[in-house]
């Protein structure tokens, strides 16, 4: 049987099998619904309230990383096709090569660069707010993530100049511009563009998880984590839970830790279960969303 | 097509331009901080001064701070921020290297690059050797998830839901395989997107996370670098499988059965070697073709692998590493020695796509049709 055709399911494994990027969703909500139950059984009080925070914190800089590398991957994409559309030839390799450069430089060298550079601006109250602080990392990662949208954006203008669908338009009267915008971006590749968002969003949760970590771990003699907003990865660099984490080895030599983890571990391990978890249900949204659209 | 010259030109230009500009960076941070240690801040100065306050007794901090509350110098956020800057300044004192005798920051000399050029050699095998396992390794993965949806199988969990519709709870005892399996799996995957760190903090204490032999394996099964890839490769291979030609390939009499062992089917041994074998099957055409354009692909790997290799190396701070040894120059602010090694690991990645577009550039010459 071919794979592309229709099988017979029940309605749940049909759900599982048309519609993933539903199903993952719900199981995401779920899952961190389910977390937030337990730590607010399990967990004190105060500890509790710095996961929700670092939870929120995360989720807001990752979406407002996300927000950022669309409106700067859309503003490139524009950019050099004006640049291509008047010829000028010589502007549109400058700022190719520059592009080229950007993507040459590994995410997290470049997120430490900027890293430096925010953690001076908060000493020196540049950044005085907290919202500030989560803006500016998520300016950061954004830099360092918005060639994808601007490669994305680019290769769907590609592919409809190559048809007659732009052309039929422009003897329509309807300028290039709406025609980009609108019908071509708008209309014709909404799906790939929240495809591509869905799938940024869980790297710019990885970046900046990772980031934070790294940072706490190794940088911190500067800015105290009280200064920068607590988020997953720094959090997760606490003293408090790299014990909570090391207690899951200790439980594969020693199966009398297991019934602990949940209990006398849980700061660690459902910072650990919110990172983890959260990347693996954002990766399975996107691949649905490329099997339910053909991306 | 693009001409090879032309490739290594443009490689080349932008290392040039980049270590230009890192050079750059460097001599004006030196000339920055060869000038002489700016003098203290004279209001930090003034109170500093005081000589009937013990700044480590909390009585006399808490006096200071009601007295210029009392006298209105500033709000409380004021006041907040100047005992900070009070505390850096004392602080610095203690602990800055530069006020120290024999603790003066490093410097870029020959005596320091060559002590960074064996751990850039270190990092360099360890980055060859994760992007050769995870190459492999994501195209056997990729291979084995292809043919498995060519075959029409569905997954363990969907076909324990399937048994559960048909038969209610009454199948639950004969499908509790299919969920261990699903489990299993779904284990499997929270370890694949596991950030590194995670998973090396959690085998710390049975492991020594210091060592090669657990740095490579990490880097290839963590961060979602193997699944990533895999993924990719393995999306490539189902856009080339609808195309019009393997039809006509079909037709023409290729094999086309997808189930493992039987005539005119696929042996095993096509997740290893699948140029080599499957000859006459038409999955050999459509995994020649996806591999040419998954191979552009794999630069952008390469800053992935290396974004991987740096995490595992700064968060557990293995010592004797190169990304370890520049989150520790950044720390004492030695920038021209960080600058360095963010050049050598920016040339690293240069290398290796400049590598992977000659080999496009080869692959594509091969199935042009040059008049």
């Amino acid at each position: 049987m071919s794979p592309d055709a229709p099988r017979r399911r029940g309605r749940v494994s049909a759900l599982c099998a048309g519609r993933r990027d539903i199903l993952w969703g719900i199981l995401w909500v779920g899952g961190l619904l389910l977390c937030r139950f337990w730590i607010g059984l399990e967990l004190n009080a105060p500890a509790r309230a710095q996961v929700v925070d670092a939870c929120i914190h995360t989720f807001w800089g990752a979406l407002a990383a996300v927000a950022m590398a669309l409106l700067l991957g859309w503003g490139t994409a524009m950019l050099l096709h004006a640049l291509e559309s008047g010829r000028r030839r010589t502007v549109r390799l400058i700022l190719s090569f520059v592009l080229n450069l950007l993507r040459s430089v590994p995410q997290i060298v470049g997120m430490l660069i900027g890293y430096v550079i925010v953690t001076s601006l908060t000493l020196n109250e540049v950044l005085a707010s907290e919202a500030s602080r989560i803006a500016a990392t998520s300016a950061v990662t954004a830099l360092f993530v918005f060639q994808e949208v601007a490669d994305l954006v680019t290769a769907r203008i590609r592919h409809y100049a190559a048809t007659e669908f732009v052309d039929a338009l422009l003897v329509c009267g309807v300028p290039p511009r709406v025609i980009i915008n609108r019908e071509i971006l708008l209309k014709n590749s909404l799906a790939y563009i929240v495809q591509k968002s869905v799938a940024l969003f869980g790297r710019a949760i990885f970046l900046l998880c990772s980031i934070d970590f790294i940072v706490s771990v190794g940088l911190s003699t500067e800015v105290s984590l009280a200064n920068l907003p607590v988020t997953l990865g720094s959090l997760l660099a606490k003293m408090d839970s790299k014990q909570d984490i090391l207690a899951i080895g200790t439980a594969l030599t020693d199966a009398r830790v297991i019934p602990t983890l949940l209990f006398e571990h849980l700061q660690g391990i459902s910072v650990a279960f919110l990172i983890v978890y959260t990347l693996l249900c954002v990766y399975r949204i996107a691949g649905g969303l490329t099997e339910r659209y053909r991306l | 097509m693009r001409p090879i010259a032309g490739i290594i030109l443009e490689h080349c230009s932008a290392v040039v331009v980049v270590a230009l500009a890192l050079l750059g960076l460097a001599a004006a941070i030196r000339t920055g901080g060869s000038a002489a240690p700016a003098a203290a801040d004279p209001r930090i100065a003034r109170y500093l001064a005081i000589d009937s306050l013990d700044w480590g007794d909390p009585l006399d901090r808490a006096l200071f701070r009601d007295a210029l509350g009392a006298l209105g110098t500033g709000s409380r956020r004021t006041i907040d921020s100047l005992v900070r800057a009070l505390d850096d300044a004392r602080l610095s004192a203690f602990a800055d290297p530069s006020r120290k005798l024999g603790g003066e920051r490093a410097r870029l000399d020959m005596r320091e690059a060559a002590g960074l050029l064996p751990m850039f050699a270190s990092f360099l095998l360890v980055f060859v050797t994760v992007m050769a396992l995870t190459y492999l390794s994501a195209r056997a993965l990729a291979l084995w998830k292809f043919i498995a949806w060519k075959q029409g199988r569905d997954s363990a969990f969907r076909l324990f839901l399937a048994v559960l519709e048909e038969r209610g709870y009454r199948g639950i005892p004969a499908a509790a395989g299919l969920l261990v399996a699903s489990a299993a799996r779904g284990i499997l995957a929270l370890i694949l997107f596991s950030p590194a760190y995670v998973i090396a903090y959690a085998l710390r204490t049975s492991v020594d996370t210091g060592s090669l032999l657990f740095l490579v394996p990490l880097a290839v099964i963590s961060n979602g670098v193997l699944i990533n890839q895999a993924n990719q490769l393995f999306t490539l291979l189902v856009a080339e499988s609808r195309k019009g030609y393997v039809e006509t390939a079909v037709v023409k009499g290729l094999g086309a059965a997808w189930d493992w062992n039987v005539p005119g089917g696929l042996r095993h041994r096509v997740i290893l070697f699948p140029s080599h074998e499957a000859r006459a099957h038409v999955f050999r055409d459509i995994y020649r073709n996806a591999r040419l354009q998954y191979i552009p692909s794999l630069k952008e790997h390469a800053a992935f692998v290396v974004t991987g290799i740096v995490i595992i190396e700064m968060a557990l701070n293995i010592s004797g590493h190169l990304c370890y040894a520049l989150l520790r120059h950044m720390l004492y602010r030695e920038y021209d020695i960080a600058i360095a090694i963010a050049f050598a690991i920016f040339l690293t990645v240069k290398v290796t796509e400049a590598c992977v577009d000659v080999w496009h550039a080869l692959e594509e010459r091969r199935y042009a049709n040059v008049p």
